[in-house]
């Protein structure tokens, strides 16, 4: 019989092939155990070796703009706060992310609407904020007046636009744009120049070279305008603000400490909360809690509103804790209080909470709950519509906390879920998964850890019976640095908290986010780096991001020759 | 024929050698009125994909009788006002690979090839990406599209996510199309010109054509500066933004009887269960609007998508379970059985709306239905063993008279669904012998055109 594995997700890529997306290689069904001790990370390099070593980057490819950083980008430049790419495609995610470099392709249907958003964002600012962008009045008419406040705007304009210093050619298209534009009058000219920047590949891209390499070299830093972007769209989702900028003009975003100096600076700002809240809504799902939808005839109580107000408590949840909170993985995990109002807290079954507006609220054992897994929002999105799953709710641990790729259920076997019952509970009727040898290989690393989670049914209300029989909430993780049983979601969050299989897997997740790629061999260093830091002062997200600054993947690039003229 | 073109294009030479081209607002020789076709002449030919998933019930779509004299079954039976304008085709075989069984459906429905590997893993397979080639309706616009403001026009009903369930137009290989969820969305974009003033839209597409035109320019020079992979990723930005620059030297839409302006839709498209049918209709009068506007000649509208879970809670009685559950109860389960019938019945019934709409537009000497060419496809034949052989194809429409209709064509044996979208080509006017992957085709369907 042929061992099979799951293996830790993703360990191997088509690393650095021209053209090639990143590839998962691996494809495998599950008899066996876990490839690698549980606690391995992918890295097998030890700091010290690591420090020693020559920077080693992995890959940075050229990112476009998502539809997020998309709005806080003009958001930032000219004020427009009306969020234009809310009706761009949705972006693809690869590797559970929508901000991919691999995966962020343009239709033309997106070519069009780039297009028309940067009609109206550009009508829009200049007649609301004409004073705050350009430097003369609009109705300026002598000739070299104009001229002069065309070339002065497009200059300070186009430097934050194309977040750098125009070089010639820049230059040169947004002036010829300007005069075309200018002979029906200066409002025209400078309209155009701003239709065009916010369709150039300068401002739609994060476009990258690096400093000069001296010969020979094939690493280099990258500059410090780069750098300016790449911290701001990093821990901001947008473009830098002034004081980058100023660091970038004085040449002082190069050393280690002055880097820093930013990073101290930026994640202080409301808008890194922002990126956390963006995370947590891909990685953990909480943006999907508001359209899980249920059958009324088994979840009377449930509704749009109550997903709506549950979506809301896991984030003004996921907020506090993060930033105002413990702000580490165990205070998501198991902190003892949660976000409710009154419509929210009478639907848990939560006395002493009222009115519409959310209030900070102490959860005693009696309410059951405690961490993020324990919320209504996770708990109801992977149930069913009818009932809860077992299945879902192990596999989003085993995938999400885990880092591990379950393979899809084989190939030509009819799979039918066990049959509803008016009698027989959740646990008994899965028991088919543990015993058919078609099911058990995968649904021993799935079941065992959902059914702990009986405690809540399929809307993520508490229940002590199911069918006139009690709820047996034990469950067990299995093949894990936490292996072992459990009962109740309150004690496998703790679980989960405390191990470094999820500690590590969370560092992955954030390598993946934050420099919009998956991790290459070649990135050992900057991984360990990142989770060695996340380690030293108590895996808090906040000095998870600080981490991302520090790597070699996010200070230098490789030295890619160019592909040539078209 | 090219209604108008944009009187001339002087270039101007910039600081650095830029070359930009204008005229800017330079206002152009406006339309006279009247359609990209002109009255007398022959109305063109047009196509639309009709997409519902999740498979069929055989013995209830299955019609009955001989190719002539036949009569519809359960699920066709809402078609039968339009019963002379259908073929029924049964016995092709859908192709397609690399995935799992709704992927490899979805993905090879209309493009007769394989998924290459990629980033997602369905049940039961390796993780797969997207086709290998372009959907036959994209074959079909680049004969028919060019002449129009959009080449082609892609709407979906509750759609949602990029991945490779939800995405059957493919402009080529690994080059999904994403259709347009909101008819709000499509109300502003493909119909804008029908509220505008003649010239002022004429001034707006030479100023949009001369910033694209630099635009364009801007990612030829950079990408050359960049790495093969990261110069490829500006190259498909640029070839998107040339075929935008491209449409707006096609003529414009302006009313005349048979086109106007369909209204906006009353809100933004939502991804509430029940309103599917609601956001349907709108959809399809968005669509049947295109086409008696000549906005565009191929169009494509996709019901929700593979592994749809839509609960049809509007029929009665009511069907509370979703879709792609239903689809898996065995053939014994005689109340899947029936409520899966109704539900292909209620899409059934959405093509007879399509076509009636269709029936109801003069064109020529006849209507715009007879001028087009419908095919109704699913991504699975059967849905609780995934089979695709012998798959549920209707086509509707003549196809300005290349189609010989009110036929039900029964094949047999091996049959690839490649050689039906040959044929498809065929009476399009498209001469091809071959579509999709090669090893797969034979011909032309025997009989068909």
């Amino acid at each position: 019989m042929v061992r099979l594995q799951v293996r830790r997700d993703a360990r191997r890529f088509a690393a650095g092939m021209p053209g090639a997306t990143a590839v998962l290689l691996f494809f495998c069904s599950c008899t066996g155990a876990i490839g690698g001790s549980p606690t391995e990370g992918t890295v097998g390099r030890k700091d010290a070796l690591c420090q020693s070593t020559a920077p080693s980057p992995g890959p940075s490819y050229i990112r476009r703009v998502n539809r997020l950083e998309y709005n806080n980008t003009v958001r930032d430049l000219l004020g427009d706060t009306t969020q234009p790419a809310d009706g761009f495609p949705a972006e693809e995610k690869r590797l559970g992310f929508d901000n991919n470099a691999d995966a962020l392709s343009v239709s033309p249907v997106l070519a069009e609407q780039y297009m028309s958003a940067a009609e109206t964002v550009a009508t829009a600012a200049l007649n609301g904020r004409w004073a705050a962008l350009v430097p003369c009045a609009a109705n300026t008419t002598d000739a070299a007046a104009v001229d002069a406040c065309g070339r002065d705007f497009i200059a300070k304009f186009g430097q934050k636009a194309y977040r750098r210093p125009l070089d010639a050619d820049d230059s040169a298209v947004l002036t010829a744009v300007f005069d075309a534009g200018k002979t029906t009058d200066l409002k025209t000219g400078i309209r155009l120049v701003v239709e065009t920047a916010l369709q150039s590949p300068r401002f739609l891209y994060r476009v990258e070279f690096g400093a000069v390499a001296a010969s020979g070299q094939t690493v280099v830093k990258v500059d410090d305008w780069e750098m300016a972007s790449r911290l701001s769209y990093l821990l901001w989702h947008s473009m830098p603000d002034d004081a980058l900028f100023t660091a970038a003009q004085a040449g002082q975003l190069s050393s280690s400490d002055q880097i820093q100096t930013q990073v101290q600076r930026m994640i202080a700002d409301p808008k890194a909360r922002g990126v956390t809240a963006d995370f947590y809504a891909q990685w953990l799902r909480v943006g999907e809690v508001a359209s899980a939808e249920k059958m009324p005839t088994v979840f009377p109580s449930y509704s749009p509103a109550i997903a709506g107000l549950m979506q809301q408590e896991t984030e003004q949840f996921l907020d506090d804790v993060t930033w105002d909170g413990g702000g580490d993985l165990r205070s998501i995990f198991t902190a003892p209080y949660t976000f409710l109002n009154g419509q929210l807290a009478q639907y848990y079954g939560v006395s002493g909470v009222s009115g519409t507006a959310f209030v900070k609220t102490a959860l005693d054992g009696s309410t059951h709950r405690g961490g993020v897994l324990t919320q209504g929002g996770l708990l109801s999105l992977l149930g069913k519509a009818n009932q809860t799953s077992p299945v879902h709710r192990g596999k989003f641990v085993r995938e999400q906390m885990l880092c591990m790729q379950l393979p899809p259920p084989p190939a030509d076997i009819m799979i039918k879920p066990p049959e509803l019952s008016t009698t027989l509970t959740t646990r008994q009727r899965f028991t088919q998964h543990s015993v058919d040898p078609a099911c058990t290989g995968c649904h021993r690393l799935m079941d065992p850890i959902g059914l702990g989670f009986e405690d809540f049914d399929g809307a993520g209300i508490f229940r002590a019976t199911e069918n006139g029989q009690p709820v047996d909430d034990s469950g067990l993780v299995n093949d894990s640095d936490i292996t072992g049983a459990f009962h109740g979601v309150g004690e496998l969050s703790s679980k989960l908290a405390d191990s470094a299989q999820v500690q590590a897997c969370v560092s992955t997740h954030w390598f993946r986010y934050g420099y919009g790629r998956g991790e290459t061999d070649a990135d050992s260093c900057s991984l360990s780096r990142i989770k060695s830091q996340f380690a030293a002062g108590g895996f808090k997200v906040r000095d998870l991001m600080v981490a991302l600054t520090q790597t070699d993947a996010f200070i230098y690039r490789q030295v890619t020759p160019p592909a040539g003229g078209p | 024929m090219k209604r108008f073109q944009l009187s001339r294009r002087a270039v101007l030479r910039g600081a650095g050698g830029v070359a930009i081209g204008l005229p800017f607002l330079e206002v152009m020789r406006p339309l006279g009125g009247g359609q990209a076709h002109a009255a007398g002449s022959t109305p063109p030919k047009r196509f639309i994909v009709f997409f519902s998933p999740d498979g069929n019930i055989r013995e209830n779509w299955t019609p009955t009788g001989t190719e002539t004299n036949f009569t519809l079954s359960p699920i066709l039976a809402p078609l039968a006002a339009h019963q002379a304008d259908l073929v029924v085709v049964q016995g092709v075989d859908q192709r397609g690979g690399g995935g799992d069984g709704h992927q490899n459906g979805m993905g090879g429905m209309l493009t007769g090839q394989l998924l290459n590997a990629g980033p997602f893993a369905g049940a039961g397979s390796a993780p797969a990406g997207w086709p290998n080639g372009p959907s036959v309706d994209q074959r079909v616009a680049e004969v028919l599209g060019n002449d129009t403001k959009l080449r082609s026009l892609e709407l979906g009903v509750q759609v949602g996510a990029a991945d490779n369930w939800g995405r059957m137009i493919y402009r080529a290989a690994n080059q999904p199309l994403p259709p347009e969820d909101d008819p709000a969305q499509v109300y502003a974009n493909v119909f804008a010109d029908l509220h505008a003033d003649p010239v002022a839209l004429a001034a707006l597409r030479a100023r949009r054509r001369s910033i694209l035109d630099t635009v364009g320019a801007q990612y030829a020079r950079i990408g050359a500066r960049l790495s093969a992979a990261d110069r490829a990723r500006l190259d498909q930005h640029l070839t998107a933004v040339r075929e935008v620059e491209t449409r707006l030297t096609t003529p414009f839409a302006t009313a005349t009887a048979a086109c106007h302006d369909p209204g906006p839709a009353p809100a933004a498209a939502t991804t509430n269960n029940d309103d599917f049918p609601a956001i349907g209709a709108l959809q399809l009068d968005m669509l049947v609007m295109a086409l008696a506007c000549d906005i565009t000649r191929v169009a494509s509208l996709q019901w929700s998508r593979s592994v749809s879970q839509v609960r049809f809670t509007w029929l009665t009685p009511s069907i509370p379970e979703g879709h792609h559950d239903l689809s898996h109860k065995p053939d014994a389960d005689a109340d899947a059985v029936d409520k899966l019938t109704r539900i292909n019945r209620w899409y059934a019934t959405q093509l007879a709306t399509l076509m009636s709409k269709l029936a109801a537009i003069p064109e020529g000497d006849g209507t715009l239905l007879d001028h087009t060419l419908i095919l109704w496809c699913n991504e699975l034949a059967i849905g609780n063993i995934h089979s695709r052989i012998d798959a549920p194809y209707v086509l509707g429409g003549r196809a300005g008279g290349r189609l010989a209709t009110g036929r039900f064509l029964r094949y047999a044996g091996d049959v690839p669904h490649n050689n039906l979208l040959v044929s498809i080509l065929n009476a399009m006017d498209i001469p091809d012998q071959r579509f999709g992957k090669p090893e797969w085709c034979t011909g032309p369907l025997p009989g068909l055109v």
